[in-house]
């Protein structure tokens, strides 16, 4: 297996999206190969790191959209 | 005993019965995943802001017209409305946003995160900043699948029809940001703290 292949896979199966007998075939790799286990482990660092990047809305955004929702409710029913 | 979380269906159902706190609970609990995205694409706090609030608008009108047929994909439908307002909002200024190399990312290149003089609420703000700095500086075609995969739990095969590519070319744009990502990461020397 490649090492641009190895990626996508691990992608691929970090996110459920592989099929059941790959998905056994690629936890294998990972428990025996040293370099497919430190690829998986960087992946799932990379999408930690995006997660830490998420932000809300200001308070006064979600404010406008209930207003508006308040404000269109009677000509909606 | 743990409380069970009402589904975003039955939110909705809420919602169009009258009940506005249903929406409240909607937005409560997918505000950050929505306005990240957007504010990912378009680098701008203020126009995300906006953006943000078109979404829902959006959202407001559709799930009232009753054309809502995208029963549990209820996020990945948000986000795609948010990213649909940006594509148009960039067409109609003629242009997209540009890899962008500011002053205060490079003021940031000096900045060593795990200083430890620096109060822990400072650090994890810098992180954030920093990280979504990171993301904004990966191409466009790699920061939409990150956003559409990670946080929308889109398939690579509706991100492939969502973006007229194929389900390969999607994988390796994944590859790529997930390759710069990793370049970016250790060049900034980002760590997590927590």
């Amino acid at each position: 297996m490649s090492k641009t292949s190895t990626i996508e896979k691990l992608v691929l199966y970090l996110f459920n999206e592989t099929a059941m007998t790959d998905s056994v075939l690629i936890q294998r790799e990972i428990d025996n190969d040293d370099e497919v286990e430190m690829e998986f482990t960087n992946i799932k660092r990379a999408f930690r790191f995006v997660d830490r990047a998420l932000v809300d809305p200001s308070p006064s955004s979600v404010s406008n959209i209930l207003k508006y929702a308040a404000r269109t409710a009677e000509k909606a029913n | 005993m743990r409380k069970t979380e009402v589904s975003d269906n039955e939110l909705i159902t809420q919602f169009l019965r009258g009940n506005e706190n249903g929406l409240e609970e909607l937005i409560t609990r997918h505000q950050r995943k929505v306005f990240t995205s957007i504010l990912l694409l378009v680098k701008d706090k203020e126009l995300a802001e906006d953006l943000f609030q078109e979404t829902f608008i959006k959202v407001i009108n559709t799930l009232r017209s009753g054309n809502y047929h995208e029963e549990g994909k209820f996020l990945p439908w948000v986000i795609r409305i948010g990213h649909n307002l940006v594509i148009d909002y960039f067409r109609k200024q003629k242009r997209m946003p540009m890899v962008r190399d500011t002053e205060e990312f490079s003021v940031m290149d000096s900045l060593k995160l795990t200083d430890e003089n620096i109060e822990d609420k400072m650090i994890t703000n810098q992180i954030h900043v920093e990280i979504r700095q990171l993301i904004e500086h990966l191409p466009l075609d790699q920061r939409e699948v990150v956003i559409m995969r990670h946080y929308a739990d889109m398939s690579f095969k509706d991100i492939a029809e969502s973006t007229n590519v194929s389900i390969n070319t999607s994988l390796g744009r994944m590859r790529y940001a997930l390759i710069n990502l990793r370049k970016l990461i250790q060049e900034k020397q980002l760590v997590l703290v927590k």
